[in-house]
């Protein structure tokens, strides 16, 4: 009997078991993988708006004159877009449909103009120093060279 | 019978024992039959990994407190303390069996989740297991594309041949 090309039953027993916990093994991963892309961007805002908070809370420490320089990514996750607003309760974001807040010491936050509700943008260099104003703490929030 | 295949006139090839023949069609069956079984357990054990990935997402969210926007607005004005980030854990997703279910035509299954978490007021905590919750059905919809079967919600959740829905999580 010609042996050649012949496959035995255990061959085709195993690998039909091997391809149907492979397809299992797969599909897991993918949904495993999706999610941890997901919480990757999800943590990216938050450790974003918490350096943020923590720098409007360092420059407040630090007294008068102390600037702290904070610079945004472009992007998060190389992906999103994304908006950031400070005003004196805390730091807020915004991506894709998702909001976050990060809390600061109360402080009045202003910005050049003295809008206390500063918007800051992607990618951009801020500047942010520790100005007394009439006997008040004053965090001024500015596009840093 | 191997009598009967060497006094056959013309090639033994391409012949076989009605025996062979008997063992390899009642095996053919027989893995058939496992197949199916195998293929639903597989099934089950697909929608309770998706559930565990799900769990893990919704916790995930409670953990570093990014949400979606309406939710941000309804916890920004009832429930600020679920704004700060927490330490939120899946400790395990339990798959209790229901029976089967007239409602559906299959068989149904709960989930519930085991969390632990920092101490915190019961409405909070029931707020974070309905996230998980959520999460854990909504995940076993897209692992099995079954978004269109049910509601915003997810609830109940189907895979191809059960039904899924989820209880009040129990925190350790």
């Amino acid at each position: 009997m010609d042996s050649e090309g012949v496959v035995t039953a255990d061959t085709v027993t195993w690998l039909f078991f091997t391809l149907l916990l492979a397809s299992v093994m797969v599909s897991i991963a993918g949904a495993r993988l999706e999610g941890v892309h997901s919480d990757e961007r999800l943590l990216e805002m938050r450790i974003l708006l918490d350096d943020v908070a923590e720098a409007v809370n360092l420059a407040t420490a630090g007294g008068p004159g102390h600037e702290v320089v904070v610079e945004l990514p472009e992007r998060l996750n190389h992906t999103d877009d994304y908006r950031v607003l400070v005003n004196s309760s805390g730091v807020y974001g915004w991506a894709d449909g998702q909001r976050a807040f990060s809390s600061i010491y109360p402080v009045v936050v202003a910005d050049g103009y003295g809008r206390t509700r500063v918007y800051l943008e992607s990618g951009g260099r801020y500047s942010i120093r520790n100005t007394p104003r009439n006997n008040r703490t004053v965090i001024m929030i500015s596009g840093a060279s | 019978m191997h009598t009967f295949i060497l006094n056959n006139p013309g090639s033994g090839r391409g012949q076989a024992a009605a025996e062979y023949m008997m063992l390899a069609g009642f095996s053919v069956l027989l893995a058939l039959i496992f197949a199916g079984q195998i293929q639903l357990q597989l099934e089950l054990m697909e929608a309770h990994s998706a559930a565990r990935t799900g769990a893990s997402e919704g916790a995930f969210t409670d953990t570093i407190a990014v949400y979606p926007g309406v939710t941000f607005d309804e916890y920004q004005s009832l429930k600020p303390e679920l704004l700060e980030p927490s330490s939120v854990r899946v400790v395990r997703v339990e798959l209790i069996e229901d029976g089967y279910s007239s409602t559906y035509g299959r068989r149904k299954f709960r989930l519930r989740a085991w969390l632990s978490g920092p101490p915190m007021k019961p409405s909070l905590r029931e707020s974070i297991s309905d996230r998980v919750n959520f999460c854990i059905r909504r995940s076993i919809s897209r692992t099995f594309g079954t978004e269109n079967l049910t509601n915003t919600y997810h609830n109940p959740a189907f895979s191809d041949h059960y039904v899924f829905t989820t209880s009040e999580a129990i925190w350790v």
